[in-house]
């Protein structure tokens, strides 16, 4: 693997026609900035193990499956509403990641 | 997955302006549900042949999960904080081997309100897009 230090504001070139900036740096998280052209797919690498995952969950289960797992979760916990009881998100914060890279 | 509908089934249907990662050509699907699978969901696709994923309530996986979200991802949600909450499911996988798993990582996101829906990488938190649904676990 080709390693290299960089600064905030310096920038990579991939080739003729691709350059990677950093734009900021904090202990734990890098903010790149991307320039390519249109057909050079850029996309982070944990959306390619979403996709993967869901062509996997696409073959889905039988319905009778379904049921005998759906069967378990009755058995084990309390019925729940699904319009009430399933909010993680709306009973804490959801912090808005857009100003991080 | 066989045809879900049945006479106690009802939906809803939510709008996906993003598609989900591997579909993004999908930009509608029906959350199913049904007496039957309850707590559990499923979300198809309305295109033909639909694509169907099975689905559970984030929250009775992991009580404790934490949603953060992109201004993308609240535009297309048409989501902010004062607003209602937000409806999160797991896709689940049924491999042939093993027992079936939970996408942690990338969580569909619901706004009931909207009617509109993401879903949503959570690279910055350790969650496994592989989560086990042990069958001695508590919640099940």
């Amino acid at each position: 693997m080709f390693v290299i230090r960089r600064k905030i504001g310096q920038s990579i070139r991939i080739g003729d026609d691709i350059v990677i900036e950093i734009l900021d740096a904090t202990p734990n998280r890098v903010k790149l900035g991307v320039q390519a052209p249109p057909a050079v797919r850029v996309i982070r690498s944990e959306v390619l193990v979403a996709a993967e995952q869901n062509r996997q969950a696409a073959r889905g289960p039988a319905l009778d499956s379904l049921s005998a797992l759906a069967a378990h979760f009755r058995t084990a916990a309390p019925p729940a509403e699904p319009r009430e009881s399933l909010h993680p998100a709306g009973r804490t914060p959801v912090p808005d990641t857009s100003n991080r890279p | 997955m066989a045809e879900p509908s049945s006479a106690s089934s009802c939906f809803t249907t939510y709008r996906f302006p993003f598609g989900i990662p591997a579909f993004e050509h999908l930009t509608s699907f029906r959350l199913v549900t049904d007496p039957a699978w309850a707590p559990l969901a499923v979300l198809e696709s309305e295109s033909e042949p639909p694509v169907r994923f099975a689905c559970a309530p984030v929250a009775l996986l992991m009580p404790d999960y934490r949603l953060e979200l992109s201004s993308d991802e609240k535009a297309a949600l048409q989501w902010s904080e004062d607003q209602s909450e937000l409806l999160l499911y797991a896709i689940l996988t049924f491999p042939q081997s093993g027992p079936p798993t939970a996408n942690l990582l990338a969580p569909v996101v619901l706004n009931p309100q909207t009617r509109l829906g993401v879903q949503s990488v959570q690279a910055h938190f350790p969650y496994s897009h592989l989560h086990p649904l042990r069958q001695e676990s508590p919640c099940l």
